[in-house]
């Protein structure tokens, strides 16, 4: 069975290119959102094991959805993936203090996204070695 | 001479004194002076010769004869002899001794004037005394002993002249006469060398006391100046406090009560400075931070931290927010200083608030302008360049490029990197300009940095025709620093030498430690090109932001103007340098200096 993705982000051009990436890792798209709010909706829905959250977006902060999903144990072990234009290494360290798996700085390639998110869905590789 | 002149000279202030009214009434001022001023030899003389030449009236009482004219006359000649002396010898120039010459030719008057009108029985006998007590006046002993003698001859001329007239009687006198003249003479001589002392004495404490008025009223004028210079120096120091009016200064005793708050403290916590003056202390301006139950303790015992720490002697500067009177929150840096009093005991506190609440809200906006930069540039270039990729993706067979659509494909591919670069470097330094430029220091290779800086510029260095040569370390360098941003810095280092060097010219990286006797040793990293090289004049703008050399836009090199300011920037948050050594048309060459692992 094939791992279930949440990608929100709210540029839909963007969000294209990470529904891309998650095809190429063999990833199984749950849903595609455009908001904070409803990209935790959809993972409190269950079947997700990854997501993929743009930092800044309307309604909920994509920092914010990443501390909620840690927070409840429903959801505490869904891997979270960050996406974000800011190089600010606050924003990284941000990131990390709110249990965000991975980080990844826009702009990105569609091939190393889909490497990134291959690596952090195949069990035998999966290791928590902390945000990168 | 030194009696005479103590006697002879009015006091130097006071009794005596002639004044400007004496002055002005001659008859005061010779009673004034006679009273006090009687010592001088030639008023002495005018007394005596005045009373010498009067005694001659007796000469018309019937049994007082002249017994010799000659000596009579011979008598009045030497008188008149003596008070000229007494006139000459008063003169500046003349010892003071040579003044009893004088009595002593009026001794000598007033024997032969005995002798010319009687000898031993004349009643002119006792004109002795005037000249006798007139020596006596003189200082010393020696005008007694010169007074005995002549006294004694005096007393024996009329012998000498008439030797029948010797007789019994009259050695009695020769004996007594000088005798008690003698000790009249000692008694007069006795008495003014007291007086003459006495005198000294009131001189020299009338000189002393002199010397202490000056003193007094010396040191009066002084400690006028003083007052004056401290009235000036406190003027002058309230003003400059109240010229600060976009600082609060607050000074405080020891418990925290409020004795200094100038207009810019009025203006910053919103109180009249006399509301506070005396009245109020710092805890009553902690309150308000502190409200809720247990205020009061909370606020005593933050000051009393502050206070604790000023105590220590190093002055402190803390952030805090501070809600006014008014109920505005303000942000502060307030510097507290320990204030010591001349033991060196501190007796207070100085506060020196300001107002940072604007900076930081500044600071804020610039932080949010980065960030919306950050998202909104490097958002639609996530877009560009990530369908680039999939366009250039030759996955898909059936939408493959051709060859022109490729090179196409790449074209806005390199731009859109290029914006991609010129977006960072622009994030970077504004990084840098609001101090939140930060590097994650990890123990590294320098080599392997420069190594893998050469590798990326090599291509471009190719595409230009310019060769490149790395003269590689020996061995690792080990250094402490941020490997992703030193190669930054490199990157920038080695690509500005590829694009400032024409066609043919040549690119040198070379590595190595400096100098082994430095107290620190450094890593040098070394940039040479044969390039278009920089004007003389313009190396020290080079490492501003966007300043661009006028070589690199006469000869139309692309750039904007940041890679030197962000590789400064990345040198110095590593504690390192750059330095920079030009001549146009020839070449230059950057050295990034780094310290060596400890």
């Amino acid at each position: 069975m094939t791992a279930g993705v949440v990608i929100a982000d709210d540029d839909a051009d963007i969000r294209a290119l990470v529904s891309l990436a998650v095809r190429r890792a063999g990833g199984r798209l749950l849903a595609e959102v455009g908001d904070g709010q409803a990209a935790l909706d959809a993972i409190r829905r269950g079947g997700c094991r990854l997501a993929v959250l743009d930092v800044a977006m309307p309604r909920m902060t994509g920092l914010e959805v990443c501390a909620a999903v840690r927070a409840d144990p429903a959801t505490a072990g869904v891997l979270v993936l960050l996406v974000s234009a800011s190089v600010q290494p606050l924003a990284i360290a941000a990131g990390a203090s709110a249990g965000a798996d991975r980080f990844i700085e826009k702009p990105f390639g569609v091939r190393a996204l889909a490497d990134e998110i291959g690596r952090l869905l195949d069990p035998t590789a999966r290791h928590r070695e902390g945000p990168a | 001479m030194t009696g005479r002149t103590v006697l002879g000279t009015s006091p130097p202030c006071g009794i005596g004194a002639p004044t400007g009214a004496a002055r002005r009434t001659p008859v005061s001022w010779w009673i004034r002076r006679f009273a006090t001023d009687t010592n001088s030899v030639v008023e002495r003389q005018l007394c005596t010769a005045a009373v010498y030449v009067g005694a001659h009236a007796m000469f018309l009482v019937s049994g007082i004869v002249v017994t010799e004219p000659a000596a009579v006359l011979a008598g009045m000649v030497l008188v008149a002899a003596a008070t000229m002396a007494a006139f000459v010898l008063r003169r500046p120039g003349y010892p003071g001794s040579a003044a009893m010459i004088v009595p002593l030719m009026d001794l000598l008057a007033v024997g032969l004037l005995r002798a010319g009108t009687g000898g031993a029985a004349s009643v002119f006998t006792i004109l002795l005394i005037l000249p006798v007590i007139s020596l006596g006046v003189e200082p010393g002993r020696w005008p007694l002993l010169w007074g005995g003698v002549v006294t004694v001859g005096v007393i024996l001329l009329p012998a000498a002249m008439d030797p029948a007239s010797a007789t019994d009687g009259q050695w009695v006198r020769v004996i007594f006469t000088p005798l008690v003249l003698g000790l009249t003479c000692l008694s007069v001589n006795e008495l003014t060398r007291r007086l003459r002392s006495r005198i000294s004495a009131v001189k020299l404490l009338r000189a002393q006391q002199a010397v202490l008025l000056r003193q007094a009223q010396d040191s009066a004028a002084t400690n006028a100046a003083t007052s004056a210079l401290l009235r000036q120096g406190a003027a002058l120091t309230t003003a400059v406090i109240d010229a600060i009016t976009e600082q609060a200064i607050v000074g405080t005793d020891l418990d925290g009560t409020i004795e200094v708050f100038n207009p810019g403290a009025e203006r910053l916590l919103g109180v009249a400075a006399h509301d506070v003056l005396g009245r109020r202390t710092l805890v009553d301006f902690t309150l308000l931070e502190h409200a809720g139950p247990g205020q009061d303790a909370a606020a005593h015992a933050a000051v009393k931290a502050l206070i604790a720490e000023a105590e220590r002697g190093v002055p402190l500067v803390r952030s805090r927010s501070q809600v006014t009177a008014d109920g505005r929150r303000r942000d502060l840096d307030v510097s507290i200083t320990a204030r010591r009093d001349a033991a060196g005991d501190v007796d207070g506190f100085i506060f020196v608030a300001t107002d940072m609440t604007e900076a930081k809200k500044q600071a804020r906006l610039k932080d949010e302008f980065i960030s919306l930069i950050s998202h909104e540039l490097r958002t639609p270039l996530s877009s560009i360049l990530g369908y680039l990729e999939l366009l250039a993706d030759d996955d898909d067979e059936d939408a493959r490029l051709t060859a022109e659509q490729h090179a196409h494909v790449a074209t806005i591919q390199r731009n859109a990197h290029r914006l991609l670069s010129l977006v960072s470097d622009l994030l970077f330094t504004a990084q840098v300009e609001s101090g939140r430029f930060r590097i994650e220091r990890r123990e590294l290779d320098l080599a392997a940095v420069v190594r893998a800086s050469f590798d990326s510029a090599r291509p471009a260095a190719k595409a230009r025709g310019v060769r490149l040569a790395l003269g590689d370390a020996s061995g690792p360098m080990l250094v402490s620093g941020d490997a992703l941003r030193l190669g930054q810095a490199v990157d920038n280092l080695v690509s500005n030498a590829v694009k400032f060097t024409p066609g043919g010219g040549r690119v040198a990286v070379t590595l190595g430690w400096g100098p082994a006797d430095e107290e620190a040793p450094r890593a040098l990293i070394s940039v040479s090109d044969t390039g278009i090289g920089i004007p003389a004049d313009q190396l020290d703008q080079l490492f501003g932001r966007f300043f661009r050399a006028s070589t690199a836009t006469q000869h139309a090199v692309p750039g904007v103007g940041l890679g030197l300011t962000i590789a400064r920037a990345i040198a110095t948050a590593h504690d390192g340098s750059i330095r920079v050594a030009s001549t146009v048309g020839e070449g230059t060459t950057f050295t990034l200096a780094l310290p060596r692992l400890p």
